[in-house]
């Protein structure tokens, strides 16, 4: 029995089936995560870990246990998108902890949360006060959403009645010096054309480009290969060395 | 679109399959592929047949050529079945060309004994 070759093979299997299973259980970041979600990650990690380099046991086991992990966690991620009062039990409901400048102790000793962890969560928002805060929630993931009293909220152009022209996602027209040609037909226009705005500022060839995206004002931002930025470049290096 | 979903879908099927297969098919891969040059079972068998009639000149080609198949199956297995497995095997091995050697034939019905018992739990 060669150990090293079982390891690989027994590696890869994991690897691979923990990569399927994780597209299957979709596109939730790190960052939404609750902590049963958290837990049952950790859970899966270390079945594949086990999988790959216990060999005092048959990978199957590993393996099946890992699916069942999958499965269930993907149970309850249907259950939870499709009957909310389930939702609410699984992932746990968002509990106002500061309202009207006032922190709400009881909440807070309900879902067993400091006074220090909640003033730490808002110095992050750069909130150095609960008095400056109107509500603030903590999610069921656990992150903090703020707003801040209405005073302290920067203006908008809203506030000021300005008027503000349409601004949408802006379409990528060249990356790493390809033309993408599908995004060029989206938005109507051809290769010629994109090689005459090349032309109009100095650009003989896409492949000069590193990236071009247009904007729904019809203005086209180009960023050339060539990184010189001339007299304005900076280095914020302060010793001469490696890096 | 819906097509290439298909495919997709099918080849993800398809890599889970085969994943399942190197890792339970060890019942499978253990029979037999070219005759009797890998069928472990039945040199196991001839082995035992020659030491309980103690025909040691019949008995130490017997336990090569268990040995020769043991050779081809084991790498064939060894993705679907415990270490403990492959290595109580090849210690048993190794204690009845031993016991064959010293014509011991109690020895060497026990270490066929425990060789037939795990070849049984290589499942």
């Amino acid at each position: 029995m060669s150990e090293p070759l079982v390891v690989v093979v027994r590696g890869l299997i994991a690897f691979v089936t923990l990569f399927l299973y994780a597209r299957l259980l979709g596109k939730r970041q790190i960052s939404q995560l609750s902590t049963f979600d958290y837990v049952v990650g950790i859970s899966i990690g270390s079945l594949a870990a086990t999988l790959t380099v216990d060999l005092s046991s048959r990978a199957l086991p590993h393996w099946i246990g890992l699916t069942l992990w999958v499965g269930l966690a993907y149970v309850l991620q249907v259950i939870t998108v499709r009957w909310q009062h389930l939702a609410k039990f699984i992932n746990g409901e968002p509990t106002i902890v500061i309202q009207n400048g006032k922190i709400l102790g009881r909440n807070l000793k309900r879902i067993h949360y400091s006074v220090s962890e909640l003033l730490e969560q808002l110095r992050q928002k750069n909130i150095f006060s609960p008095a400056d805060v109107e509500f603030a929630i903590l999610e069921s993931g656990g992150q903090l959403s703020v707003l801040p009293r209405s005073q302290l909220q920067p203006v908008t152009p809203q506030d000021l009645q300005m008027s503000t022209p349409y601004k949408g996602l802006p379409t990528e027209l060249i990356v790493d010096g390809v033309v993408l040609d599908r995004n060029l037909q989206s938005v109507h226009l051809d290769r010629d054309w994109l090689k005459s705005q090349l032309a109009a500022q100095g650009i003989q060839s896409p492949r000069q480009v590193l990236y071009a995206a247009l904007d729904t004002q019809g203005k086209l931002y180009v960023d050339r290969r060539d990184d010189s930025l001339g007299p304005q470049a900076q280095d914020v290096s302060d010793y001469p060395g490696p890096g | 679109m819906s097509r290439t979903r298909a495919v997709l879908g099918a080849l993800i099927v398809l890599v889970l399959a085969f994943f399942l297969f190197v890792m339970a098919g060890a019942s499978w891969l253990k029979r037999p592929w070219h005759g009797r040059s890998d069928d472990v079972s039945w040199a196991m068998n001839e082995a035992w047949r020659a030491i309980q009639q103690e025909k040691w000149s019949d008995a130490g080609p017997s336990v090569r050529s268990l040995q020769a198949a043991w050779r081809q199956v084991s790498p064939r297995i060894q993705f679907s079945v415990e270490i403990d497995d492959l290595m109580t095997f090849d210690e048993s091995l190794e204690r009845l060309k031993a016991a064959v050697a010293a014509k011991d034939k109690a020895s060497g019905l026990v270490e066929l004994a425990t060789m037939k018992s795990r070849w049984r739990a290589m499942d």
